[in-house]
């Protein structure tokens, strides 16, 4: 190992590793990356403290003929990254079965920074950070007897990421994340349920400090709030998405499908609607991966582009797909900076950051007053994409019954599903700014390769199909 | 890596008494496919780290567990790694620990001695009876795919004297199988994980594939009843283990938040489940645990009846129990395929090996004809269950209606939903207490080994 070069030294090894390369492939990079951090868990039984998922490591990639070819390991010595880019020049590519795709080149930049937060949670001791843990597991058990166990998460990491490639791109960044969850389980003759909290971004420690009693309380309120809650109603109805669900359909339901990769392997139902109006015109949906604070935010991304602001979604018409540098290359276009990996260990897809609803015109009370039958989608818990067919699946952790325009009773677990592109034609109101929210998520690409993200919005007003999750 | 010596020298050193330690190498290839191409042909990816624990006993049972990981056999990087596992044991508390003693492993299959041998030949061998397959069905495009193995080696070392050796492989297929018809689009999705190359037996599995994504071109969306399903035992991998599993860990009853108690009923006359943690071949199989535990059959359900608890070493102790070889480190998805080269750095948990449901009496076919209405679902959008409440519910995919006794149109849209236990004690609402029948023959599938199984009066939504 692993870890022990310095940044420079660690720049110094990628750049010669690129240098044994030269002119046997088209193009190359390196990636290194190390990971810091602590993982703390405490419930009514164990308090757990451990470290991030993986430490670190290097990953090469060469680009010839229109394939790729990359080794990596978590063994950074000198001459094990040497040896693994001698290897990977003898990189020969297997026939295609078309005229192979040439990288277009990108003028190279360099850049050192790390994201500024206001408290680094490298500079906070385990013992101060275990402390609040219990502090907050102390505060979760104590407002009601019907608490039988909560669960206090708290993580966070400093990943720090080198990359260089053979058109003289240099880059160093260095993103803190911390992520907080807690979930208050209630018990009450038999029945169980909770309810949780979840907050974290590319933020400092100071989001524990700032957490607020009350938002503590609420969370707790609402797991007893759902022993009491009914099964949803099973059928289509017209439904209203809180900011987090709406998130959650921007990524898992429509984004999903404007990830360039797709359209490249011709897996998008949405290759056919470039251009064209899908919802009406106040609604915008866009993917930002320099949001201040997201959660999926960064400097630059896995090949060396620079974050950005991209709109997928544009006053209702379909405006933008969301590219690494082969698929914008294919489709001659500018890459947009979400060319992700898990890690070293994971191969780059094309990837979405923060992706969110653009705040509308509507207050919330607006959007409900003529609502005879209807159901409110809370918190989300999980969506799955169907990139092909467009179908959408999103499940949310707790609902509320809406009759003559007011809302009702309280439900929990409940699955949303309906056709993707019905569903946007069926929005017809998009929440105030105020109502903005962004939630902290990790996406997976299928079933794996799973990356941080940021998912949110405002209110939105649909019609689907809900039934119990 | 996988010698325990320089870390045991240094644990004298520094006088840690009670301690174990984790050691993993791993060694990845993979092929992913843009359509009929390669897109990116990967490996090795190599990957290797330790995990050491400290255990400090504090007052009564209870005990302080820190953990230090690194990748690093360098005196000072595993100084550093004993320091953070040091302080862990100081400030952390739990219910109890006692590590596993030296015994007696059971023998069971867990590696693909073509995957060990020549990984990187295998990845080849398959892709190229895929791609032939696709080309000469000429029906269906794939739209990605991943052919990958693993090596994996593991070595537990405690201060008891256990001392614990593996080597295990994993085979890894998924892609996504789309069919064009007048501007109609459909998929089929399927994602295999297994031990052998062997058992993805792709002259067979090419057609069903082709077969299920032609048909969802012509897919309905299902009207809103509660009618009869049938899933299969890929649908049952992915809410049997989460809900079955996570209410008979000792750490649940521990917890208060387990929904059984030994001997009550809670599922139908005729389930008996178990959990089988030396099945050859299947993927949660192995001698030992990750803490060196022997693994084992454990008889969770029987007739309907709850029998037994699972155990990990730390329950165990704080039960006055014995572990029943379930402390696995395992991610928090469990759909998750792609920590098996890097879950050193995870704690043990009380897991589920195998969730294995005895067979019933007859065919699918049989099966099929004995259900006058129902549904049959083949994939579902993603059926996670809440471990907790049981709750489940997701998007139908790839499913047939089934109308006298026969499969007739095919289905996408709409939701099942339900419990999988029972909402409440003696409520019998769940789906376990629902069961109408089960296959005489089993299939492995994810963490599963279990039969197709009918089970009666489920919430569909849709139409």
């Amino acid at each position: 190992m692993v870890n022990d070069s310095s940044s420079e030294q660690a720049k110094d090894v990628l750049t010669k590793a690129l240098e044994v390369l030269g002119d046997d492939v088209e193009y190359a990079d390196a990636l290194y990356e190390n990971v810091e951090g602590v993982s703390i868990r405490k419930d009514k039984a164990e308090e757990r403290v451990s470290a991030p998922a993986t430490l670190g490591g290097v990953v090469l990639r060469a680009f010839k003929s229109g394939q790729w070819r990359e080794m990596s390991g978590g063994d950074f010595s000198e001459k094990n990254v040497k040896d693994m880019a001698e290897k990977l020049a003898l990189f020969r590519p297997v026939s295609t079965s078309g005229i192979p795709v040439k990288l277009r080149e990108l003028k190279p930049w360099k850049l050192d920074e790390e994201v500024c937060v206001r408290i680094r949670p490298s500079d906070v001791e385990t013992e101060e950070k275990l402390a609040n843990v219990r502090r907050l597991y102390n505060e979760a058990v104590s407002y009601d007897k019907r608490i039988v166990n909560t669960t206090v998460a708290y993580s966070d990491t400093t990943l720090e990421r080198i990359f260089a490639n053979t058109e003289g791109s240099l880059l160093r960044q260095s993103v803190p994340r911390i992520s907080l969850f807690v979930m208050p389980i209630a018990r009450e003759s038999g029945k169980m349920d909770y309810e949780s909290l979840s907050r974290g971004g590319t933020i400092g420690f100071e989001l524990i400090n700032e957490l607020e009693e009350k938002t503590l309380r609420e969370t707790v309120e609402n797991s007893i709030s759902l022993l009491n809650a009914t099964s949803p109603p099973s059928g289509k109805f017209t439904v209203i998405l809180d900011p987090g669900m709406t998130g959650t359909f921007a990524h898992e339901s429509f984004g999903h499908g404007c990830e360039a990769d797709q359209i490249v392997r011709k897996r998008s139902y949405l290759a056919a609607h470039f251009g064209k109006r899908l919802g009406f015109g106040g609604l915008s949906i866009c993917d930002d991966g320099s949001l201040p604070g997201g959660n999926g935010s960064f400097l630059f991304d896995d090949e060396g582009i620079k974050s950005r602001k991209n709109y997928i979604l544009k006053n209702g018409i379909l405006t933008g797909f969301l590219h690494e540098r082969y698929s914008a290359s294919l489709m001659n276009t500018e890459p947009t900076g979400n060319g992700r990996r898990e890690s070293f260990l994971r191969k780059l897809f094309v990837r979405m950051t923060n992706t969110y609803v653009e705040p509308g015109d509507y207050d919330l009370d607006e959007m409900i007053e003529d609502i005879d039958q209807g159901v409110m989608l809370v918190h989300p818990v999980s969506g799955m994409e169907d990139p092909l067919a467009g179908g959408m699946e999103l499940k949310s952790k707790r609902g509320y019954v809406i009759e003559n325009g007011k809302i009702g009773r309280v439900l929990s677990t409940l699955t949303l599903t309906e056709n993707v592109l019905d569903f946007i034609a069926s929005i017809e109101a998009v929440g105030k700014k105020d109502q903005f929210n962004m939630e902290r998520g990790t996406c997976g690409k299928g079933h794996e390769d799973l990356v941080p993200v940021g998912d949110g919005g405002v209110y939105v007003k649909a019609k689907a199909v809900v039934g119990q999750g | 890596m996988s010698d325990t010596s320089s870390i045991e020298r240094i644990l004298k050193e520094e006088k840690i008494n009670t301690w174990d330690i984790y050691v993993e190498e791993a060694e990845e290839y993979e092929i992913q496919l843009r359509n009929f191409d390669v897109e990116v042909t990967r490996g090795p990816i190599k990957n290797s780290g330790y995990a050491v624990r400290v255990i400090r006993p504090k007052r009564n049972k209870v005990v302080g567990i820190g953990i230090g990981t690194g990748s690093s056999l360098e005196a000072a990087r595993i100084r550093k790694c004993l320091d953070t596992a040091s302080v862990g044991a100081d400030i952390t508390h739990f219910p109890g620990y006692a590590l596993p003693r030296p015994e007696k492993y059971p023998s069971v299959r867990i590696a693909d001695p073509k995957i060990v041998s020549k990984a990187e030949t295998v990845v080849k061998d398959k892709t190229e009876e895929l791609l032939s397959l696709l080309k000469e069905s000429k029906k269906v495009l794939p739209t990605f795919g991943k052919i990958r193995t693993y090596n994996v080696s593991t070595t537990i070392a405690n201060s008891e004297g256990l001392q614990a050796e593996k080597k295990e492989t994993f085979f890894y297929i998924e892609l996504a199988l789309k069919a064009e018809r007048e501007g109609k689009l459909a998929e089929y999705w399927p994602m295999i994980p297994t031990r052998r190359a062997e058992d993805v037996h792709l002259d067979q599995l090419v057609p069903k594939w082709t077969r299920l994504a032609e048909d969802t071109l012509s897919a309905k969306v299902p009207k809103t009843e509660k009618t009869t399903v049938i899933f299969t035992p890929q649908t049952l991998s992915e809410i049997l283990p989460d809900t079955v599993g996570f209410h008979s860990f000792g750490s649940s009853v521990y917890k208060g938040v387990s929904k059984f108690k030994r001997g009550e009923k809670i599922a139908s006359d005729e389930l008996t489940v178990y959990d089988e943690g030396v099945h050859d071949y299947a993927l949660g199989s192995s001698p030992f645990d990750d803490e060196g535990v022997p693994q084992s059959k454990t008889l969770l359900i029987e007739d309907g009846i709850h029998k037994n608890f699972l155990y990990d070493a730390m329950y165990a102790a704080a039960l006055d129990a014995y572990s029943t070889g379930n402390g696995l480190k395992l991610p928090a998805f469990s759909l998750a395929f792609t920590r098996v080269d890097s879950k050193y750095s995870l704690l043990p948990s009380t897991q589920p090996t195998n969730t294995a449901v005895k067979a019933g009496g007859m065919s699918l076919n049989e099966m099929i004809a004995d259900t006058k209405e129902g549904i049959y679902v083949e994939q579902f959008s993603s059926l996670s269950s809440d471990s907790l409440t049981t709750s489940f519910g997701s998007e139908i995919r790839n499913a047939y209606l089934i109308e006298k006794g026969q499969l007739s149109t095919p289905l996408k849209g709409g939701q099942i939903s339900g419990f999988v236990l029972d909402s409440q004690s003696g409520k019998a609402d769940g789906l376990l207490s629902r069961v109408s029948g089960m296959t005489d023959e089993v299939q492995m599938a994810g963490r599963c080994i279990a039969p197709y199984m009918r089970f009666s009066g489920i919430q569909v939504a849709g139409r």
